[in-house]
């Protein structure tokens, strides 16, 4: 047996929840003494570096110009916008069959790369923070992990509502149209991904799959506070579940704001949800007239935006989980990293959802009365208001959330997972 | 003992006054070191006379002391400088153009803007507004453009801005360590070393952005003005300071600030022992590890953004 630290290779799909959900537990595995690297897409140098982690690029396939890329953000702003106020059912042919569809191109461009790379770094395990199946990942038998970061009912179950559909338990009729509808979305993405899987003469998965649980180790972010009751419930040796999984982030310090005893409202839909600018631009009038200070994301888009309300502060980025623990709301659009960081520092959520696990996460956080839900944009001001003042007036919400945090905070998901990770390297 | 009545001093000397205490409190420099004009006129980007002034204001309050041979020196410690700058009358004009700048880096007011316009929004007089707009101006933040509104300078809040920035450092900040007579300022440095070296003691999660960001700018300010190059002490000096203005895009992890922090003491030390042009091509590597780093792709499936 080798005396040196164990590699791990993080693998996070292109999105922030992913990366840095991977980043939290990169930090706790160093406090371990065990060295993380990242393999990520190209567009997301830096990012890990920023953190100290060592940091490899799948190699782009094919050269576009700045010119082109713009083109194409412009255009896909324009075609998905309006999809983003869909219902879920409606968003599975314009938005949700589409985007696997390019998943799967992600996958058949960088899997070679991936299998290059991985072969070329030989870790003692990979961490796969993705949504979908690498084959380089089971070519090269290395033992791997999964992380299900994205949402729980990512991972099928009879008493848990279908993934990405924002249904409750028990509205049966529903449920059969999703399923149905959503097989009948992905099935041209799925059927052209089986076929990439079996070149590479790895077995089909069932209808509508695109990723097997691992055999040796999944992590689940599903606090206990949001978790599902399961009619077969997960072995515990290869499921474990995380209470939140927070990065460390450097202290943030608050800019000075007229009144500065009013309370602390951070707003971010995060950057897909800062394409919407008019939106956003309409949110903030509506903050005017709020009594709380905001802080709102505005992703890469801050020059859009003039005459800001003095009660208002924005910015292209922020170390999310140093400002959450300071508010006393957290709007965002039901992606799983922010509403677990949510739970984490006990604020209650209002989801205002956009797409996929959004969908899921808002209908939670109200089942579960961790906050609540508004569509993304067909609301009027006053409905607005009411649901951000009435949030910040719930007393016995934020009490239970606050006492949950507590909890949360003494068993973090970032250690929990580690700890597991490091158990699986031993084995 | 003169029974005459005191004269009060010009508001741009307690200004100014309070922008020396302000750079002596952050180099914690102590009892007995000299303050060298130069420095303080390139730190502060004014006139050598407008510094003698202001020095001269400070000696009357005993913050100084003047001696034929050496020039000014401290002679107030820390505690009794802050009791001092908190005795100091406020310049009513420069507390109204920092709350207009910081309005302006909040976008809470438009790129151009007429004196009717901050008249109404401050809910203060024409003439102060004008005052407070023309300290702006004498900063290079504002100008009077044709229609006779003002307009404010392109600050670092943009993409476009940050990399034309970068860019500009690139090419400046080697420049000004290969300068001919690039000289450092030794005292300043080793102060600088000292805060820095303090910084990195702290326990890793603690690390203060805003002190970070102070320290970085005098860093970079120091090996500006230490070049011996007036053109490129002022241009850098100018680009610094827009640097310092409340910037709604900086955001560094506390592992970047420390390692940003190691490669300042690095390019010191190379100084230090003579090694210019590894110190110059150190600044290099250092520029560029220090760009905002952000992803260019935002959700699963899509290609990057490069916004």
């Amino acid at each position: 047996m080798s005396n040196r630290a164990p590699l791990i290779a993080f693998f996070p799909e292109a999105s922030f929840g992913a990366a840095l959900n991977c980043v939290a537990i990169a930090q706790s595995l160093a406090e371990l003494g065990a060295e993380s690297v990242f393999v990520c897409h190209p567009g997301f140098s830096g990012v890990f570096s920023q953190y100290g982690f060592k940091e490899y690029h799948l190699s782009r396939d094919v050269d576009v110009s700045q010119d082109e890329t713009e083109d194409y953000w412009q255009e896909f702003i324009e075609r998905h916008t309006p999809h983003f106020s869909l219902s879920p059912l409606d968003q599975l042919d314009t938005y949700v069959g589409p985007t696997w569809d390019a998943i799967v191109e992600t996958v058949e461009k960088e899997d070679g790369s991936l299998y290059s790379l991985l072969g070329r770094l030989s870790p003692d395990l990979v961490v796969l923070d993705n949504v979908i199946m690498f084959p380089a990942i089971l070519r090269l038998s290395i033992p791997w992990v999964r992380v299900i970061s994205c949402v729980e009912t990512e991972l099928a179950d009879a008493n848990v509502p279908p993934y990405l559909s924002g249904l409750s338990v028990g509205d049966e009729s529903a449920i059969q149209t999703f399923n149905e509808a959503y097989l009948k979305a992905v099935e041209p993405a799925w059927h052209r991904y089986q076929k990439f899987r079996q070149s590479h003469k790895l077995p089909v998965l069932s209808d509508g799959e695109f990723l097997e649980p691992s055999p040796w180790l999944n992590l689940l972010l599903a606090p206990s506070m949001v978790r599902r009751e399961r009619s077969e419930v997960l072995p515990k040796d290869k499921f474990v579940y995380l209470e939140g999984c927070v990065r460390r982030e450097a202290p943030f310090n608050l800019p000075v704001f007229a009144k500065d005893t009013f309370p602390l409202v951070y707003v971010s839909f995060g950057s897909l949800g800062a394409i919407d600018v008019a939106l956003m631009q309409r949110m903030i009038r509506v903050f005017e007239r709020i009594e709380a200070r905001f802080i709102v994301n505005v992703g890469g888009f801050l020059e859009n935006y003039d005459n800001v309300p003095d009660n208002v502060f924005l910015g292209a980025w922020f170390a999310q989980p140093s400002i959450v623990k300071l508010a006393d709301l957290f709007v965002h659009h039901g992606g799983n990293n922010s509403f677990c960081e949510a739970l984490y520092f006990g604020v209650p959520s209002l989801v205002m959802p956009y797409c996929w696990d959004g969908h899921d996460n808002a209908i939670r956080a109200v089942e579960t009365k961790t906050g609540s839900m508004l569509h993304r944009s067909n609301w009027t001001d006053e409905e607005l208001k009411d649901h951000i003042e009435s949030l910040l007036d719930n007393n016995s919400m934020k009490k239970r959330l606050r006492d949950n945090a507590r909890v949360m905070q003494q068993q973090p998901g970032s250690a929990t997972a580690a700890n597991a990770i490091l158990a699986l390297c031993s084995k | 003992m003169s029974s005459e009545k005191p004269v009060r001093p010009k508001s741009n000397h307690i200004e100014l006054a309070k922008k020396l205490i302000d750079i002596v409190s952050a180099k914690g420099m102590s009892v007995g070191d000299r303050l060298p004009e130069k420095y303080f006129a390139d730190q502060c980007g004014v006139s050598r006379t407008l510094i003698r002034s202001a020095f001269k204001l400070l000696k009357e309050r005993g913050v100084l002391d003047w001696k034929e041979e050496v020039g000014y020196t401290l002679i107030a410690s820390s505690h009794d400088l802050l009791d001092f700058q908190d005795g100091l009358p406020a310049a009513s004009e420069s507390a109204l153009a920092d709350q207009i700048l910081l309005d302006r880096t909040a976008r809470r007011i438009a790129q151009s803007v007429s004196v009717s316009a901050l008249t109404r929004r401050y809910n203060v007089t024409r003439q102060r507004v004008l005052s407070a707009l023309q300290k702006l101006q004498s900063d290079d933040l504002v100008s009077q453009s044709a229609s006779q509104s003002w307009v404010f300078q392109t600050l670092l809040d943009n993409a476009d801005s940050i990399k034309e920035s970068l860019e500009y450092r690139l090419v400046a900040e080697p420049a000004a360590i290969l300068a001919n007579g690039f000289k450092l300022h030794q005292q300043l440095a080793v102060s600088l070393r000292k805060q820095i070296e303090s910084f990195l003691k702290v326990p890793v999660g603690g690390a203060d952005l805003q002190l970070f960001i102070q320290q970085d700018v005098e860093f970079h300010l120091l090996l500006a003005t230490s070049s011996g190059n007036r053109f490129l002490a002022d241009s850098l000096t100018n680009h610094h300071r827009l640097r310092q203005l409340p910037n709604a895009r900086i955001s560094l992890t506390d592992f970047r600030m420390r390692q940003a922090h190691m490669e300042h003491l690095e390019i010191l030390t190379m100084i230090e022992s003579g090694q210019f042009d590894a110190a110059a091509d150190m600044m290099k590597v250092h520029l560029r590890l220090s760009q905002s780093l952000r992803p260019s792709t935002v959700n699963r499936g899509s290609p990057p953004l490069f916004k």
